[in-house]
C-alpha cells in the first residue's frame, strides 16, 4: 500500500525523475559495455589460435608477431625467406608447418596466402578444426577460400568470382584485376579473424604479383593467365609460419634453435606466452576502464541523491500530510528508499538494454576495425552481482534523503505551511 | 465524559521560555470547541502536542481515555492514525492521488478506521464516496477531476471527508477557513459542524478569526488557558 503511494508520487514527478533514470541508465550501459568488451577481448584473443605450438616470423617484438600473423593487426616489419620455412618444416620434430603470406586484401578483408594444409592444421577455440560450410580447400592456382563473414557480408558463394587488391585497406588503388579468383570454399564461422580472411595458395600470391615491382605494375609487361600458369611459381618469401610439433617437449628446443639461427634473423614464439604478454599490457587499460566506468556510476548515483534531496523541499507538505494521518517516520524513510530503489532498478534495466543495443550496432565496427569478435551481445550471468551492486547502492542512496525527510517532518510537525 | 484532557501540560522549545503552560483544560465528548488565539500564542505547538507529534516536558494529555503522553513515539503515531482526524490550513491533499484516494488515505495507516468505514458503508471506497457526496462533491467525484482543479473551498471539503472517514474520536482543524472568503467560509463551517454532529465526533478548531466563535458550543481563548503565552504574545 505504501508502494502504490510511492509509485503515484514518483509518477507525478516523472519529468524530473526521467533524467535521473537516464543518467543511471547511461552509466550502467557504460559499465556493462566496458565489462562486455573486457571479457570479449579476452575470449576473442584466447579463442583465436590453438593447436599451434610455435609461430615463426622475422625478428622483432613477440607480441607484434602474434598480432600481425594471427589477429591481422598491424603489419610485419620484415618477411622471412622460403628457405628458412623449408628448413624448419624439414626438422625431424616438426609435425607440420604452414606458411602465411600477408599484404593483399579484398574489399577490406585480408588475403592470406597459405597452403591447403592450413585448413587441416589450424585450430580455434578448444582445439576445434576449421570446417567448410560449403565447398572445399583450394586446389587450382586461382581458387580462393573465404571466411564466414566475408561470404556473408559480400554475399559470396562457391563459384563467385573475385579480384584482389594490392595492399591493405578497403580503398586500394592497385587492383590485381587481371587475375580473377573463383571461390571454391566457404568456412564456417569461428568468431576469430579467420572469418574475415580470404585464403589463396602461396603460389597464387606469387602469380598475382608476377609482372609487378615495388608495389606497382611494370609498364608494358602484360602476362596472360595462361603464361602465368606455365611459370614456376616458387615463393621466395613469406610473412610468418605456424608450426605444429610431434612432441610438445621438443617445442622449446626448436624455439631456441630458431631464435639462435645465424643465417637469418628469425624468432619463434609460443602463442600462450605471447598472449600472456598481451594480458599484462591490457590489464592496465582494463583497470583504468573499470575505474572510469565505476566513477560514472558513482556520478549517476550522486546525481540521483542531489535530485532526491532537492525534491524534499517541495515534498514537505506531502510528508506532513502523511504524518498527520498516522504515517510513522520509517514510512517516510521507506517512501524515499523505495523511490531511489525504483529509479535504480529502472535505470539499470534500461542501461542493460542500452548496452546490448549499442553492442549490436557496434559489433560490425569492432570486428572490422579492431578485429574484436563479440560472440554474444547479451549480458552474461557473471554481470548479475555487479548489477545487483548498482541497484543496492542506488537503494542505499535513498537512505540519506529519507533520514533528512524524517528530520524535517520531526521539526515541522503538522504545521509546515508550504 | 471528557474526551480531551490537559493536565499541568508544560512545553518549552528552550529551557526557561515556556510556550505552553496549561494547568487544566477539559473538552467533553461531542463538544465543538473553538480555540481562538493570534499567531505566536502557541497554537501550532498546542496542535503538535494534541496530535502527539510533540511531547510535553511535564503534565499529561489524555484523548479518548488514553494518556498519549505515556505512549512511545510509534504508539502515538498509531494512536493518531486511529483516533484523530486532522485538517490543515490549506494544501491538504496529495496532488497525485484522486479525490477518492485522498480520502481513503486516512484508512491506510489505521486498521481501526478501515474496519469502521467498512462496517458503515460496506467498503472504504464506498465510505469515501458517501462522504464526498454528503460534502457536495458528487460532480467532482463522478467527473474524476484531478485534485489540482478543485477550488480551495472544495479541497478543504475533501480534507474534511478524509478527517471524518472511519469516524475518529477527535477532529482537529488548524485554521481551515483562513484561505476561504466569507461566504465560502460560513458554508464550510456549517457543513463541517453538521457532519461532525452526525458522527458524534469531538471538534477542536483553532483559528485567530474570532468571528467564527458564534458557530461553536464553546470558545476557549488561548490567552486564558495558556499561562505561558500571556506575557510575550505578538
Amino acid at each position: 500500500m505504501l508502494f502504490n503511494l510511492a509509485l503515484a508520487s514518483s509518477w507525478s514527478r516523472r519529468h524530473t525523475l526521467f533524467f535521473v533514470v537516464l543518467t543511471i541508465a547511461l552509466s550502467v550501459a557504460l559499465l556493462m559495455g566496458v565489462e562486455k568488451i573486457r571479457t570479449e577481448v579476452r575470449d576473442s584473443f584466447n579463442r583465436s589460435v590453438s593447436g599451434t605450438d610455435l609461430i615463426v616470423g622475422a625478428r622483432g617484438g613477440e607480441l607484434q608477431l602474434i598480432l600481425y600473423s594471427i589477429f591481422h593487426i598491424g603489419q610485419a616489419s620484415n618477411n622471412i625467406s622460403w628457405a628458412s620455412f623449408e628448413l624448419i618444416k624439414s626438422n625431424k620434430n616438426v609435425a607440420w608447418a604452414e606458411p602465411i603470406s600477408l599484404g593483399d586484401s579484398h574489399k577490406g578483408f585480408r588475403v592470406v596466402g597459405t597452403s591447403s594444409g592450413f585448413f587441416e592444421h589450424y585450430q580455434t577455440g578448444q582445439q576445434q578444426p576449421l570446417v567448410f560450410q560449403k565447398g572445399m580447400a583450394f586446389n587450382d592456382l586461382f581458387d580462393a577460400v573465404v571466411g564466414a563473414d566475408v561470404a556473408r557480408q559480400l554475399g559470396y558463394q562457391t563459384g563467385s568470382r573475385i579480384t584482389l587488391s594490392h595492399g591493405i585497406g578497403s580503398a586500394s588503388f592497385s587492383e590485381h584485376d587481371d587475375r580473377p579468383f573463383s571461390v571454391v570454399g566457404v568456412l564456417k564461422s569461428t568468431g576469430t579473424p579467420i572469418d574475415q580472411s580470404v585464403f589463396i595458395s602461396s603460389e597464387a600470391i606469387v602469380a598475382i604479383h608476377d609482372g609487378w615491382q615495388s608495389g606497382s605494375r611494370i609498364r608494358g609487361q602484360q602476362v596472360s593467365i595462361e603464361e602465368v600458369r606455365k611459370k614456376v611459381l616458387q615463393p621466395k618469401e613469406l610473412t610468418a609460419m605456424l608450426v605444429g610439433m610431434k612432441s610438445k617437449l621438443s617445442t622449446f628446443h626448436l624455439q631456441r634453435q630458431i631464435n639462435n639461427y645465424k643465417a637469418e634473423p628469425l624468432q619463434a614464439v609460443l602463442p600462450g606466452v605471447a598472449l600472456q604478454q598481451l594480458w599484462q599490457l591490457i590489464r592496465v587499460a582494463e583497470n583504468a576502464l573499470r575505474l572510469v566506468s565505476g566513477a560514472v556510476v558513482l556520478a549517476g548515483l550522486i546525481g540521483m541523491l542531489a535530485v532526491l534531496l532537492t525534491s524534499l523541499g517541495a515534498r514537505r507538505k506531502e510528508m506532513a500530510i502523511l504524518r498527520s494521518i498516522g504515517a510513522r517516520p520509517w514510512h517516510i524513510i521507506i517512501l524515499l528508499v523505495f523511490e531511489s530503489t525504483l529509479l535504480s532498478v529502472i535505470g539499470t534495466l534500461i542501461g542493460v538494454l542500452l548496452s546490448i543495443g549499442i553492442l549490436i550496432l557496434a559489433k560490425p565496427v569492432l570486428e572490422n576495425q579492431f578485429g574484436l569478435f563479440i560472440q554474444s551481445t547479451g549480458q552474461s550471468l557473471d554481470d548479475i552481482p555487479l548489477l545487483a551492486g548498482v541497484v543496492l547502492a542506488g537503494a542505499a542512496t535513498g537512505l540519506w534523503p529519507g533520514y533528512r525527510a524524517y528530520q524535517m517532518t520531526a521539526a515541522d510537525g503538522l504545521t509546515a505551511r508550504c | 465524559m471528557a474526551t480531551v484532557t490537559l493536565d499541568q501540560v508544560k512545553f518549552a522549545w528552550k529551557p526557561g521560555a515556556p510556550v505552553i503552560d496549561i494547568p487544566k483544560c477539559e473538552i467533553q465528548s461531542g463538544e465543538h470547541i473553538f480555540i481562538q488565539g493570534p499567531s505566536g500564542s502557541g497554537k501550532s505547538t498546542l496542535l503538535n502536542l494534541l496530535t502527539g507529534l510533540l511531547l510535553p516536558q511535564s503534565g499529561e494529555i489524555k484523548i479518548a481515555g488514553c494518556s498519549i503522553t505515556s505512549l512511545s513515539p510509534s504508539e502515538r503515531d498509531r494512536f493518531r492514525a486511529d483516533h484523530v482526524g486532522f485538517i490543515f490550513q490549506m494544501f491538504n491533499l496529495l496532488p497525485y492521488l484522486s479525490l477518492r484516494d485522498n480520502v481513503m488515505l486516512a484508512c491506510r495507516f489505521s486498521t481501526l478506521r478501515k474496519q469502521r468505514a467498512i462496517a458503515q458503508a460496506g467498503s472504504v471506497a464506498q465510505a469515501a464516496d458517501q462522504l464526498l457526496i454528503e460534502l457536495g462533491l458528487e460532480k467532482q467525484l463522478s467527473k474524476r477531476l484531478p485534485v489540482a482543479e478543485l477550488s480551495v473551498g472544495q479541497q478543504q471539503r475533501v480534507a474534511v471527508a478524509r478527517a471524518l472517514i472511519g469516524s475518529p474520536d477527535v477532529l482537529i482543524a488548524d485554521e481551515p477557513t483562513s484561505a476561504l472568503d466569507r461566504t465560502t467560509r460560513d458554508t464550510f463551517i456549517q457543513l463541517l459542524l453538521k457532519e461532525v454532529s452526525q458522527r458524534n465526533s469531538t471538534l477542536l478548531l483553532v483559528s485567530h478569526d474570532d468571528t467564527l466563535s458564534p458557530f461553536f458550543d464553546r470558545t476557549l481563548s488561548l490567552h486564558q488557558i495558556n499561562c505561558a503565552g500571556a506575557s510575550d504574545a505578538i
